[in-house]
């Protein structure tokens, strides 16, 4: 038998690092110990707010993060959906939660309902069905209820994080469960007969750091994977047209309860609101809008209260082909980079941080959970730059040339069968390996008014007056429920206080 | 296409075994016969095949959708509670294990059950991993009772299904179908007639002159694919090289002492042999592969084997393993044997007769057939198979056997991709691949894997936490909670009776869900 491995090496200190640090620390016991190398001076890339998905509360539970603690802390405020502004070019929203909308009926999924409805008439916008997205319009908040027959039950909701705060918990976490920091930069890289990484030379003459297993947490530099390993990367540029974005951060009015993706004619702009502050990022192709020109739409779009000057950044889709190579673990943006939609990259990463812990090597002979690694991260990549251009192809009415560009674009065979199925016959493949919630596919396409084309066999059996009477019903009471939800502002101060009641001060 | 076309209204079923009836059952309650002409053809001179006795746990969700009372159906098919399958002479001959229908313990760290009772062996515990499934414990000690609601409670961590009488059945279905309104012709087959233009299947003609029209076939004719082989000439991909026996011969005898809740599997020379008790008789057969064991031979074992006296002559059986390349094409699905087989070792047919009826249903065509909807039920049909396929070679492969020929070549298969990847990441540290639809999911394979020796090296370091005395102590623990819980368990037998008392009352048996292990699982 081989060797155990008990010394695991992380190189990189932003959230990812300390997002693996914190969660692996924290659940392995103590028969692993963890080295994380960081240069607290030089800081990292990522954006200063991320949106996550709903699966972002495990992780903090898990990770021992807890979460009322964070957004007390200004940490994180709620989402509850995404608002999708003009991508249809007509300056009409709609908004996208999380869980499926409404409810099922005679065991059939809601929106073949709705479609049916639709069919005969009735023109009620489909996230008239959802009470996350009524409330997110709103700018309501209140966290779901254990009642399993209530209409809050279903109330599933994320996180728009701050990155900032959120990383120094996950800091403190790793801390306690024994993680030893290394403050020093990464010199070089020394390799075995195997092409592996033998250890890892540090400047300041410190001693190598020796591993069994090295994570590259090192951003988009990819220090080990990248730069050491040289495993190739496999670009997915062909997903979206932009290849440049600009970020500026405001504070708005108060925080509101959803993330944003506003198309513009010449991109489109991603804005997520932590508590801290707003960052808004638009998306843009160089070829087609010089920098200047970007920031002033960002800066229009934004009103104009921005606290700092634009951060430009390129913007390139792909993946590592393996993100698990020899003995190092790209996470991360060392790993895999692309654009943000409904999440930001910290929920990737994080999802590569569980998949590690559940088949976490007891020993150096881990070849198999490599391949079985790489398999499922090579997958869901997949399925994710599905996703992306499936943006693109919504964006397609849009006048100007970036949507006549994104229109152009390559569609895979699995998107076009989601297309073709999905507006033919109003259903949505199942793919093994699809990270993305199935119900955010179709309330994506009925959102955007993609409604299918035929009707549901069994739903159109059924009797229509039925059919008409349950929907109305589901309205009136959604709309009761969400009324009588605290503003989301309301609800944060509301913590904020019981909080201090509790500890007294 | 104008909107006063009336689309696809006229359904024909090619088949009355238990894919026909299921098929024109589920048809008729969920697509209903005023707006659908249903009309069923079969044989009875032709008749049907007439084994398929052991289910799985999904049934009830197939009969629950119907509007079933589950009472009544065992009634009607003198059926037996089944708690899982028991496989004796698998690994090795004496080797006994229970693949239940429930999952092992309940996790005691930060890994499944699987990794701390790993490192329990190697510290010396030498339980079987069957004694932390509830389900298997239960099996073994005659037991049955509904799974708990409460799923703190470990009896909720087991499902059930059921043994039946397959042309009883078939017959029950029959009575429900007609009672909904689906007609049903009792003719012989005689030509398929094809649009010339379109190439799609037009009409049936039958024996006695008549002629059935339609706008939608189902073939459920069973081996003989009447539609989708001989008319469409949609090929068979043959499954033999992994899958290899052919033959079967089957026989009922009667039943001797309380029938066992669990369907048996022993391994023979060249094959295995089934012992499937029903209230009132027990159903045997003897599966083999012609290339090392002949007929005679092959029935004078499943005799020699019988608990009691044989009740009937016996049935030979010809089949081959495989699957048709796309289950549906042009307007006809094949659904049943006619779609493809992969022999009865895991109960699995009537399985996937029942999803492919439900994926039917979901795409089935409203105005005109929609080429993503064929794509998408092929493709999904497709991975059911292979993902049973896959299952069903690692009982074969995953054997130390080498007392014949046939074991022997069994053991040096060459398999596919997709199962030898499975089978190298189980041995480097007890983990099993991961996919999210498909029949058998995590604890079956754990079952096999174990069952027939295949025992990893390592676990998940997340199961090295406790000390090891501690370990030994929380895994006895364990084994002592799931002895005694299933000692509240009654007799089956008492159960079954207790069925008959409360025949009429409310309803007492549990929710169904489209999974093999349990309520919440
Ligand atoms: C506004 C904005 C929007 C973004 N949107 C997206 C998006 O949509 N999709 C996407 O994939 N990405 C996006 N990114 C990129 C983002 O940087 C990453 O996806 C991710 O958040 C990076 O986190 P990280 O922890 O992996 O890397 P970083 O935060 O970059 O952290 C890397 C850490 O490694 C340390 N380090 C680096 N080199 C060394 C060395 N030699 N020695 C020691 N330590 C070292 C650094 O000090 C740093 O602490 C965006 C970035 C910005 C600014
Ligand atoms: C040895 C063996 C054991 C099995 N054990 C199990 C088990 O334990 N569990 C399980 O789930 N499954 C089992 N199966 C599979 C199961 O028996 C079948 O899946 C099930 O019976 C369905 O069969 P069918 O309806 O497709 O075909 P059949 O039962 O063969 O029905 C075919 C129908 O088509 C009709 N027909 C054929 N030709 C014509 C014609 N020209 N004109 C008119 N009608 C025609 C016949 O009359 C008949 O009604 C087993 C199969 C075998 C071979």
């Amino acid at each position: 038998m081989s060797a155990s491995v008990t010394h695991v090496a992380i190189v990189g200190g932003g959230v990812t690092g300390w997002s693996a640090a914190a969660m692996l620390a924290g659940r392995l016991g103590e028969g692993v110990k963890f080295t994380l190398l960081d240069i607290p001076e030089k800081g990292g890339e990522s954006p200063r707010c991320q949106a996550s998905l709903p699966s972002i509360r495990g992780y903090n539970r898990l990770a021992g993060v807890d979460e009322v603690d964070l957004v007390t802390r200004g940490g994180a405020a709620y989402t509850l959906a995404t608002a999708y502004r003009n991508w249809q070019g007509d300056g009409g929203d709609h908004f996208l939660p999380f869980a499926a909308h409404g409810f099922m009926l005679e065991r059939r999924d809601f929106h073949g309902f709705a479609a049916q409805q639709r069919r005969r008439g009735d023109s009620t916008p489909y996230d008239h069905y959802s009470v996350a997205a009524l409330a997110a319009r709103q700018g309501r908040y209140r966290p779901p209820s254990p009642k399993p027959g209530s209409l809050f039950a279903g109330l599933d909701y994320g996180l728009q994080l701050d990155t900032a705060i959120y990383t120094g918990m996950l800091r403190a976490r790793a801390l306690a469960a024994g993680v030893e920091v290394v403050e020093s930069a990464l010199a070089g890289v020394e390799r075995n007969a195997l092409g592996e990484i033998e250890e890892l030379c540090l400047t300041d003459r410190r001693a190598p750091l020796k591993a069994d297993l090295y994570l590259d947490c090192s951003g988009r530099c990819a220090r080990l994977i990248g730069e050491a390993l040289a495993e190739p990367r496999i670009h997915a540029g062909d997903c979206m047209p932009a290849d440049r974005c600009v970020s500026v951060t405001f504070t708005p009015d108060r925080p509101v309860p959803h993330s944003t993706l506003a198309a513009l004619e010449q991109g489109w702009i991603y804005s997520v609101s932590a508590p801290t502050g707003t960052e808004a990022t638009l998306y843009f192709c160089c070829e087609l809008i010089a920098d200047e020109r970007a920031l002033a739409l960002l800066r229009q779009w934004s009103g104009g209260n921005e606290k700092e000057d634009g951060a430009f950044r390129a913007v390139s889709p792909g993946r590592r082909r393996r993100s698990w190579s020899g003995n190092c673990i790209a996470l991360g943006e060392a790993a895999q980079s692309l654009d943000s939609f409904v999440t930001g990259p910290l929920h990737w990463a994080q999802e590569s941080v569980v998949r590690l812990l559940q088949q976490f090597p007891a020993s150096r002979d881990f070849s198999r959970s490599r391949d079985e690694f790489n398999r499922r991260a090579a997958l869901e990549f997949e399925h994710r730059r599905d996703f992306a251009r499936l943006h693109a192809w919504l964006g397609a009415g849009i006048d100007g040339q970036f949507w006549r560009r994104a229109a152009e674009l390559p569609v895979s065979d699995a998107l076009q069968h989601r297309l073709d199925l999905f507006r033919q016959r109003g259903i949505m493949p199942f793919y093994e390996g699809d990270p993305m919630p199935q119900a955010l596919w179709i309330s994506l396409l009925l959102g955007h008014n993609h409604w299918p084309q035929e009707r549901d066999a069994i739903v159109a059996a059924m009797d229509p007056g039925w059919i008409a009477e349950q929907l109305e019903r589901m309205r009136t009471l959604m709309a009761r429920a969400v009324a009588s939800m605290p503003g989301h502002d309301e609800y944060l101060r509301y913590l904020v206080q019981s909080k201090k009641q509790n500890t007294g001060t | 296409m104008s909107t006063t076309d009336p689309g696809i209204r006229n359904i024909v079923i090619a088949g009355g075994g238990t894919a026909g009836w299921m098929t024109a059952a589920a048809m008729a309650r969920l697509l209903g016969t005023e707006r659908y002409r249903i009309t069923l053809i079969e044989s009875s001179a032709i008749g049907t095949v007439g084994v398929g006795e052991a289910t799985v746990p999904h049934l009830r969700f197939f009969n629950e959708l119907l509007g079933i009372d589950e009472r009544e159906f065992m009634r009607a098919t003198s059926a037996t509670f089944k708690l899982g399958i028991e496989f004796v002479d698998w690994g090795k001959i004496g080797d006994r294990y229970i693949h239940p229908f429930g999952v092992y313990g309940r996790p005691l760290y930060e890994c499944g059950f699987l990794h701390s009772w790993l490192r329990g062996r190697a510290l010396g515990d030498r339980s079987s991993l069957e004694d932390y499934a509830i389900g298997a414990v239960a099996a073994r000690k005659g037991r049955f009772a509904y799974p708990a609601l409460e799923e703190s409670d470990l009896r909720s961590k087991y499902s059930y299904a059921f043994h039946i009488d397959a042309n009883r059945y078939a017959a029950f279905l029959k009575d429900y179908s007609e009672a909904r309104g689906v007609r049903h012709i009792d003719g012989r087959i005689e030509e398929v007639s094809c649009d010339s233009a379109s190439g799609l299947i037009a009409a049936l003609k039958l024996e006695s002159g008549e002629t059935v029209a339609g706008d939608f076939f189902i073939d459920c004719s069973g081996f003989r694919a009447l539609l989708a082989e001989k008319t469409l000439g949609v090929e068979f991909e043959d499954w033999s090289r992994w899958l290899p026996c052919d033959r079967a011969v089957a026989i009922p005898s009667e039943s001797v002492g309380e029938p066992p809740p669990f369907t048996r599997a022993t391994a023979s020379g060249a094959g295995w042999r089934w012992r499937i008790p029903l209230q009132h008789r027990t159903g045997n057969g003897h599966v083999y592969c012609s290339r090392y064991m002949d007929d005679t031979q092959a029935c004078d074992e499943l005799l020699a084997g019988l608990d009691g006296e044989p009740l009937a002559e016996p049935n030979f059986l010809r089949f081959r393993t495989g699957v048709r390349a796309q289950s549906w094409r042009k307007n006809c699905v094949a659904i049943g044997l006619s779609g493809g087989f992969l022999e009865p070792l895991e109960s699995t047919s009537i399985y996937l007769i029942q999803v492919a009826i439900m994926h039917l249903i979901d795409l089935f065509p409203g105005e005109r057939i929609a080429p993503a909807a064929v794509d998408e039920f092929n493709r999904l049909m497709r991975t059911e198979y292979e993902r049973v396929r896959d299952f069903l070679i690692l009982h074969y492969c995953a054997s130390e056997r080498d007392d014949t020929p046939f074991w022997n070549d069994c053991r040096n298969l060459s398999l596919p991709d997709s199962l030898q990847r499975k089978m190298d990441l189980f041995r480097e540290q007890g983990q099993v691949e991961h996919y999210q639809k498909g029949m058998f999911l995590e604890p079956s394979w754990i079952a096999v894997y174990i069952g027939q020796n295949i025992v990893p090296q390592r676990w998940h370091p997340g199961a090295d936490t406790p000390g090891a005395e501690a370990l030994k102590r929380q895994l006895a623990a364990l084994r002592e909670e799931v002895a005694a819980l299933a000692e509240t368990l009654p007799a089956h037998a008492s159960a079954l009776q207790a069925l008959d008392a409360a025949q009429g009352r409310p309803q007492a048996w549990p929710p169904a869900a489209m999974s093999l292990y349990g309520v919440f699982s």
